[in-house]
């Protein structure tokens, strides 16, 4: 799961979908998440850095510094994702667009890039799928995911991904920021379909990710993850968490029990 | 529910972060399901002034399916304690044991001296305190040493001189020196008595021996939190226990459904010691209630506190309105739940009985303070 530092995207629910804040291709701007660290390190610096912890700060600063070493090397200028909500007979997609800044701009060619995409939906194995050029005249990479493990994704999934940008076959640059393409944890999360589920009612949801919950039916605490949006609807992701029951009736009392499916790999049961 | 690499961020605050969360089902209440009765009663504590967690609802989704509507609350801890304004030498405890959490004097002669007079551990064969029962749970450490040991002291001295004193109001009377002393000195007795005439008035009966935090402010007074309060505004049914027909039971009901319309449960001298939590296990009274009760001038007060608390919240409508106002903001998600764990009734029938539970509770309310008056 993610660390701290990409862990806390504040995501704007009600933006996502107002499809008149046009960024490229149409996507909203509030949509973009992208870690500004590949424009400059002075951007990076005052666009996120500040805003997280100084430990926090000093490591992204670290990778901030990395672009600038290297102008002969492309590097992912934006990463977006849009949904396209599905229905009976077509799942969702996302839609994930990368913006390079390379020879469209000052800077390297990007003639010999490849832009590939990890992720992984809820709790299946992660995917790896590349994404293709929109046009030879433009810096703009882009591909559709509607699926992952043989599961559809589907309102309510915990999406998590990473882009990643290589020349040579060696990988030069990553959104969320970090080269060890090997580090699955660093990755951008997404709630498919957050907005019409925090739009539905007035109480505001709580999202809960876990593998194991027969495991929280007992003392024992349970790992997984959580998403929360406050009444502005501002989502906040907290990744390392655990639950467990307490409580004098917690073995022979009534119980909440339904089955769950996680992965197409995996049926567990809830009980609270 | 434990957040590990950042806090919880409450929402409403600007920088309030809870470390521990606590999601409450609210899956069976002492009346039919309403969602509305533990926050209500949280609700009530506030507007009274009474130190209690906060509280907020959420729709819960695991693994991104609607599983329910849950109630979020405040767990208790160091940065509860901060936020309410309690200085941070506060020792705050958790009462564990639903028997012997009761402030009861301990038997310093027994291996488990807080299980006195019962010594339920007695005879476990490994020794003094060995495979004693947890009845109170250290949440803010105070003393410099940690030993177990020392807080047990802490606590058996203080429910020491509570028996003691009021083993000495029954021959020395309320104004005798030792009496009056241990009240003002070693006692938040206006904090208490508003925290039992609150839990009177919105009738919580799962409160006589844990289900509290107890607390000991620097100047070495003690006080009560309430916690765990689903189990409030009860009625004779349970949503895991069959309807009973409780009026033919008489005063000392005996079943363990039978609430609202039995004398000894809906007595506002609820936790005594002639009022225990269990019908069947009489030492689960509150020692501190009991304490109050059984000296006429704290009595007084507290007889005064709940007439006014019951003027000000339940003949007002406060109470009416403000159930009808949660059950608006709750009632889709409500219906959802309802129908998804296939609980009985409707919603709108559920918030109904409890209305009326709480329009017969003020009836009852106001008959017993007129007797205790007269």
């Amino acid at each position: 799961m993610d660390n701290e530092t990409h862990s806390d995207q504040a995501l704007s629910v009600g933006a996502p979908f107002t499809r008149s804040k046009s960024g490229p291709l149409g996507i909203p701007k509030s949509f973009v998440q992208s870690s500004q660290c590949s424009v400059s390190p002075a951007s990076c610096a005052f666009t996120m850095c500040l805003r997280r912890l100084v430990a926090v700060a000093l490591t992204a600063l670290a990778f901030c510094a990395w672009p600038a070493l290297g102008d002969e090397h492309p590097v992912i200028e934006e990463v977006s994702l849009m949904e396209m909500p599905g229905d009976v007979q077509t799942p969702t997609a996302l839609n994930i667009v990368v913006t390079l800044r390379g020879d469209a701009v000052p800077g390297p060619a990007l003639g010999d890039v490849t832009v590939a995409v990890q992720y992984r939906v809820m709790f299946c194995v992660q995917q790896n799928a590349s994404l293709a050029r929109l046009s030879a005249d433009t810096n703009i990479w882009h591909g559709s995911l509607s699926s992952s493990g043989g599961r559809n994704i589907s309102t309510g999934d915990l999406f998590q991904y990473r882009v990643l940008l290589a020349t040579a076959g060696a990988v030069v640059d990553a959104d969320p920021p970090g080269l060890d393409n090997n580090n699955a944890t660093r990755m951008h999360t997404w709630i498919v379909g957050f907005g019409e589920i925090f739009n539905s009612s007035a109480v505001p949801p709580l999202l809960w990710y876990t593998q194991d919950f027969e495991r929280s039916r007992w003392d024992y605490p349970t790992p997984g993850a959580f998403a929360f949006a406050d009444g502005g609807g501002k989502l906040h992701y907290y990744s390392a968490s655990e639950v467990h029951r307490e409580g004098s009736g917690r073995k022979d009392g009534p119980v909440k029990l339904q089955s769950q499916e996680v992965c197409a790999l995996f049926v567990v049961t809830v009980c609270l | 529910m434990t957040f590990h690499d950042k806090h919880f961020h409450w929402p409403g605050t600007s920088d309030y972060q809870v470390k521990r969360l606590n999601l409450r089902s609210m899956y069976v209440e002492s009346g039919p399901v309403s969602y509305l009765r533990e926050a209500m009663a949280l609700k009530t504590f506030k507007e009274a002034g009474v130190p209690c967690a906060d509280w907020f609802y959420v729709r819960l989704y695991v693994n991104g399916r609607f599983y329910g509507l849950y109630l979020i609350t405040e767990d208790l801890d160091r940065r509860w304690l901060a936020r309410r304004g309690f200085s941070n030498a506060t020792l705050l405890i958790k009462t564990n044991h639903w028997k012997y959490a009761n402030l009861r004097a301990p038997d310093p002669r027994l291996d488990c001296p807080q299980t006195a007079p019962d010594q339920d551990y007695r005879g476990k064969g490994h020794g003094k305190a060995r495979d004693c029962p947890m009845v109170y749970d250290i949440v803010n450490p105070q003393l410099q040493n940690s030993w177990d040991r020392l807080y047990d002291n802490v606590l058996n001295n203080f429910s020491t001189s509570l028996q003691q004193v009021v083993d000495r109001v029954s021959w020395a009377g309320p104004n005798d020196s030792f009496v009056q002393g241990f009240w003002d000195l070693r006692v938040n007795v206006g904090e208490v008595i508003n925290e039992m005439a609150v839990q009177t008035l919105i009738f919580n009966v799962d409160r006589c021996a844990k289900n509290h935090y107890i607390f000991r402010t620097p100047d070495a007074r003690w006080g009560l939190i309430p916690y765990d309060v689903e189990d409030a505004f009860a009625t004779d049914f349970r949503s895991n226990h069959l309807p009973r027909s409780c009026a033919a039971q008489g005063w000392a009901c005996r079943d363990a459904g039978c609430l609202l319309s039995c004398g000894e449960y809906n007595s506002i001298s609820l936790c005594d010691r002639t009022h225990p939590q269990d019908a069947i296990e009489r030492s689960t009274y509150n020692h501190l209630v009991d304490g109050i009760l059984y000296n006429p001038p704290l009595r007084a007060r507290y007889l005064a506190r709940l007439r006014q608390l019951t003027d000000l919240y339940s003949n007002s409508g406060w109470l009416e309105r403000e159930i009808r106002n949660i059950a608006a903001y709750i009632a889709q998600d409500a219906t959802a739940d309802m129908l998804l764990w296939k609980i009985s009734g409707t919603f709108e029938g559920n918030v109904a009985a409890l209305i009326s539970q709480v329009q017969t509770r003020r009836g009852q309310l106001y008959d017993q303070l007129k007797a205790a008056s007269g």
